[in-house]
């Protein structure tokens, strides 16, 4: 019994040994496969392996940066961002892509097809529909649909409408700058755009290294206007009002104050609302206080007047004849509204007379015109901080025909910009010291520190201080007796100018007898002048005269602009009042 | 002796291990509270630039214009309704300078 259980034991023991051996051989094989599998992934497919773990463990992120805003020179916003959702989608996590197309377009309003299209495109991301209204958002969450999400993106939003449109432009839906000080000041704005690498877990969640702090975005500076938003809303109503009532094809009120160069305000029409650009046309979007230039008419009187007084041609008191109002220019003849004869040269721009100008401009000879037209800045760009900006149209002496100089002296053969002839206007009004006028006052980081202050620049000085004086009361007695009778503002004495061009009809090209552009500039108070108005209105139906429909604006604008800067009537008053009012001019100019 | 010093030896290492595996459980654990506090500040930051918006344009100058001529009847004064007081009395005698010498009056009525 011992014996065969011995036997059988020894037999056990033998299979056990075999099968020991076996199973360790397994073993062996299988660590051997696993070693093997394990140098694949660890050294033969390293790469690939390391790239696909980055894949599901890190997420890059693309942080956009919000455009800086911009504000009014009381710190007022003017163009802001808003948070907008956008619609994306993954088109490989889409099984049934003509559902999704039909669900997607049933909430978003848009059709169908276009819709599927995309859906069954083969990248891995798609743009449904960007920056929707936030109402449509929930409607979405609640459809729950594979492969399409809601992430958030930044929108250009400009709170005041249409105030101020044509100056601030607008940004794009990928917030770059397309117009006006958007485009101008784009690179200052935008900010920069950075990607950034972080760790995700299973569910996506970001898990953020203890030692790499939270990303930030960069943002785009701020930047400060020299305008004032109240200011240019007394010059938009007027504006306004003055198209509506006078049935005008458009208009134009520009501010400015005269002795650093800064501009208060900017009313165009027709206007948009920047919120809205597919509303309007880009005839619409267009600045044409720099881009359009236009025949100035009598308004350009101011700056011969000023070059014949510079150049001792003519005193105030100096007697022109004007004959019977009509003085013959080869193979024409331009005409006076009314007969005078003799009259002082006072009278002859208080009365706007074209013979006596024509007069003198012979007079003065062409060379000398043309001096005086390029320094005070006609025929090259104000060096204003706006995009697009048109040099006019003024011809060098050698391509004048006869009747150039005589139709200078009144206005036609040039065509100057609006800012260009309130800038020559405001030389006069900042003894004789012609300044580039500018719209950005400060530039500043997202913590509100500057990094860039403008500092006014003079240009030059086309006529001298007692010049500037001399024409300033010439041009306070259009005002007071001449044809500016209705820019008058009762306590405060007004310097300015009327205009009335003919303007030429593209079909005839002809001086058109129907269409006119009338327009007023000047500035006030005379004797301390705090700023600088240009009115035009193109096309007016009914009176054109620039005496008629610009000068009533003039004095709205400057009446209500002088009453919010606290400016008292008369000079003793306003020395007392400017003690405390708020200074438009802080600056120290630099010379170009 | 032996036995306890091993025993010693891997409680330990046990410890030190529990103690860094806790501390990195903790951070990510801080990390999803971060990411979570980040995402509010996002959104009242989103929610402070609609009310931005909305205060910019209420206070619009137009809107304040509206408000102030359809709710409370308000409107620039006429022409007759501001009246430039001399800075001198018509007989030349000097202003006691306890005045300024030149300023506005308005008169409730057109």
């Amino acid at each position: 019994m011992n014996r065969s259980f011995m036997q059988k034991e020894f037999k056990l023991a033998g299979e056990g040994a075999g099968r020991r051996a076996f199973l360790g051989l397994c073993f062996l094989v299988g660590f051997v496969i696993l070693l093997f599998r394990f140098f694949d992934l660890q050294v033969l497919q390293a790469e690939t392996m390391m790239q696909r773990a980055r894949q599901q463990h890190e997420k890059i992120i693309t942080l956009d940066s919000n455009r800086g805003a911009i504000l009014d020179r009381q710190g007022k916003p003017l163009a802001l961002n808003l948070a907008m959702p956008s619609v994306y989608a993954t088109p490989s996590s889409i099984d049934n892509p003509t559902r999704v197309a039909r669900q997607l377009a049933r909430v978003l309003s848009v059709p169908r097809e276009p819709l599927e299209k995309r859906l069954r495109n083969k990248r891995d991301f798609v743009w449904i529909q960007r920056k929707i209204e936030a109402s449509r958002v929930g409607r979405l969450n609640d459809l729950a649909l594979p492969g399409v999400g809601v992430a958030v993106e930044s929108r250009r939003f400009y709170p005041k409408g249409t105030l101020l449109a044509h100056v601030l432009g607008f940004a794009g839906i990928d917030s770059q700058g397309l117009e006006g000080l958007e485009n101008g000041y784009d690179k200052h704005l935008r900010g920069h755009v950075r990607q950034v690498v972080l760790q995700r877990d299973a569910l996506g969640r970001i898990i953020i290294p203890e030692s790499r702090p939270k990303p930030q975005p960069l943002s785009g500076h701020a930047i400060s206007l020299t305008i004032d938003e109240v200011i240019q809303y007394i010059a938009e109503q007027a504006l306004e009002q003055a198209v509506r009532d006078t049935k005008a094809r458009g208009g134009a009120v520009l501010v400015m104050a005269p002795k650093t160069g800064q501009m208060l305000a900017w009313a165009l029409r027709p206007t948009f609302d920047p919120n809205h650009i597919h509303h309007a046309s880009p005839e619409q979007w267009r600045n044409r206080g720099v881009t359009d230039p236009y025949e100035p008419g009598s308004t350009l009187k101011v700056v011969l007047a000023a070059a014949a007084l510079e150049l001792n041609r003519v005193a105030p008191d100096t007697l022109l004849y004007a004959g019977d109002g009509e003085v013959p220019i080869s193979g024409t003849v331009i005409h006076d509204h009314e007969k005078a004869g003799w009259m002082t040269f006072r009278e002859a721009i208080q009365r706007s007379s074209n013979v006596a100008f024509v007069k003198m401009s012979w007079d003065l000879g062409s060379e000398q015109v043309y001096r005086f037209l390029r320094t005070f800045g006609f025929g090259e760009k104000t060096g204003i901080d706006l995009p697009g900006e048109s040099i006019g149209i003024l011809k060098r002496p050698t391509q004048w025909s006869q009747r150039t100089l005589p139709s200078l002296a009144i206005g036609q053969e040039i065509a100057v910009t609006p800012l260009q002839l309130l800038t020559a206007v405001s030389a006069i009004a900042n003894e004789g010291w012609l300044m580039r006028p500018f719209l950005v006052r400060e530039i500043s980081d997202h913590e509100g520190r500057s990094v860039w202050e403008h500092v006014p620049h003079i240009r030059r000085r086309p006529i001298s201080a007692e010049t500037a004086q001399t024409v300033t009361d010439l041009l306070v007695n259009v005002v007071e007796r001449g044809t500016g009778k209705r820019a008058a503002i009762p306590g405060y004495r007004v310097a300015g100018k009327t205009g009335t061009a003919q303007k030429v009809d593209p079909e005839t090209g002809t001086y058109s007898s129907t269409k006119f552009v009338g327009s007023f500039v000047g500035f006030v108070p005379a004797e301390d002048p705090q700023f600088a108005i240009l009115v035009m209105i193109d096309e007016p139906q009914g009176p054109a005269w620039g005496g008629v429909v610009a000068a009533p604006v003039f004095r709205k604008v400057a009446e209500q602009t002088l009453r919010y800067l606290s400016v008292a009537p008369g000079e003793e008053a306003r020395m007392v009042a400017s003690r405390s009012r708020p200074a438009l001019d802080g600056y120290q100019p630099n010379w170009e | 002796m032996k036995w306890l010093l091993w025993s010693l030896l891997t409680v330990s290492l046990s410890g030190v291990l529990l103690f860094y595996v806790w501390g990195r459980v903790d951070v990510v654990r801080l990390g999803y509270e971060l990411d979570a506090l980040l995402k509010k500040k996002a959104a009242l930051t989103q929610e402070h630039d609609r009310l931005q918006a909305q205060l910019s344009q209420m206070t619009a100058p137009e809107r304040i214009a509206l408000e102030a001529s359809d709710k409370l009847g308000m409107r620039p004064p006429g022409e007759r309704q501001v009246v430039l007081v001399p800075s001198r009395p018509e007989n030349g005698t000097p202003s006691d300078g306890s005045e300024p010498p030149l300023r506005l009056a308005r008169q409730m009525g057109d």
